[in-house]
């Protein structure tokens, strides 16, 4: 898979590294001559480009028509969106991530159709997670952190110890995905009887993260 | 008309400054309030300092009732996002977007924004007046607007050329 990246700062940089060590073929673009020619020495496997991203025959340089996925990474949200404009609609790239610098500018790429990555975001929608959520491990973050994939182990005093899954009362935006018990992996049905010791594996909203652990394990 | 224009450089100055004193409602914007130095003492608009795709400063700016956004900012993808801002989310009648890359102007043209390219512009002026020809000077501006220039000749030049 062919990945382009524009923007050679830290995130550029070490995205780029981390992917071409995963095996993926990357090239990035990066404006200044210096950084560029920095990168090239310190990162090996990675497609070095010096030149503005957001100029239509510099990424058609950089093979922009072959990507699966180009992400711009730049430190400006006006650069990221125009970049990701250009690869989506001009050369069909089929994914297309644009980082956001500035948290405010997020619902505008939303609202002109580019998928956005904001750290700030990111960050401060984990922390919310971390402190409502308590005694369930979050596993994943899904959706920037809108979704999460969590784990609770059951004790034999929580309230669904001893239950059949059709007995549960379990709140509207979360849904059981699978019961690890003794190693083993349990698809829930409706006549799965929960036991002590079960690791129920469930994904749930960031609003519904503490209904969903106050119905498994109870308000202790 | 309520106008809003994105950027006070040479050109957003003395668009703001023109259409103030044609007595419409004229709102500029840029993020270096020094910038507005240029606008001179007459200009009786308002002037607001900020970054001009932040959707605060476009609200305070009266998008929602704009007629008019002209994006004239140095960047030309500020530009482009503004527009697209003022056009595609607040439906602004009217938007005119500056760019000087020709080629992100020939693309935004053909998604729809009404670009103006300054430099294949100016490029065109001066090749023009270089050869002095009497062949047109032909540029669209957006959909439905456009400039055409013819520049006479003598008989005896024409003749000239013709042979």
């Amino acid at each position: 898979m062919y990945v382009l990246i524009v923007g050679g700062g830290k995130v550029g940089n070490s995205l780029a590294s981390r992917l071409a060590q995963e095996g993926y073929d990357v090239a990035l673009v990066e404006k200044e001559e210096k950084i560029a020619r920095k990168i090239a020495e310190d990162i090996e496997k990675v497609l070095l480009i010096n030149g503005d991203g957001c100029d239509p025959a510099r990424l058609e340089d950089a093979g922009i028509a072959r990507a699966q996925v180009v992400a711009a990474v730049t430190g400006d949200d006006e650069d990221n969106l125009i970049i990701c404009q250009l690869a989506r609609d001009t050369f069909g790239v089929p994914r297309v991530i644009a980082r956001v610098n500035n948290p405010r500018n997020e619902i505008t790429f939303q609202q002109l159709g580019i998928d956005t990555v904001s750290s700030t975001t990111i960050i401060s929608k984990l922390i919310k997670e971390e402190a409502t959520i308590g005694d369930i491990f979050t596993l994943l973050a899904l959706k920037r952190g809108k979704l999460s994939l969590v784990e609770a182990i059951l004790k034999p005093k929580s309230p669904v110890t001893g239950k059949s899954i059709k007995a549960l009362k379990l709140p509207n935006d979360s849904i059981l995905a699978s019961i690890i018990r003794n190693d083993t992996v349990i698809f829930p049905r409706g006549e799965t009887v929960l036991q002590p010791g079960d690791s129920i594996i469930a994904l749930s909203t960031i609003e519904k993260a503490d209904e969903l652990r106050q119905a498994l394990l109870g308000t202790e | 008309m309520h106008v809003i224009i994105v950027g006070c450089g040479r050109v957003g100055s003395q668009l703001a400054q023109i259409l103030s004193t044609e007595g419409h409602n004229v709102v500029i914007i840029d993020k270096n309030a020094e910038s507005f130095k240029r606008l001179g003492t007459d200009f009786n608009g308002i002037a607001i300092t900020g970054i001009g795709f932040d959707p605060d400063i476009l609200k305070r700016a009266g998008i929602e009732r704009a007629d008019a956004l002209a994006a004239v900012t140095n960047g030309d993808n500020s530009n482009i996002m503004v527009s697209q801002i003022a056009k595609k989310i607040y439906n602004v009648p009217r938007v005119l977007t500056r760019i000087y890359d020709p080629l992100r102007a020939d693309i935004y043209k053909k998604f729809g924004l009404n670009t103006i390219g300054t430099t294949s512009i100016v490029a065109q002026i001066f090749r023009s007046a270089i050869l002095k020809e009497s062949s047109k000077l032909e540029f669209s501006i957006g959909d439905d607007l456009g400039l055409i220039e013819y520049i006479a000749q003598k008989e005896e030049e024409a003749a000239e050329q013709g042979a």
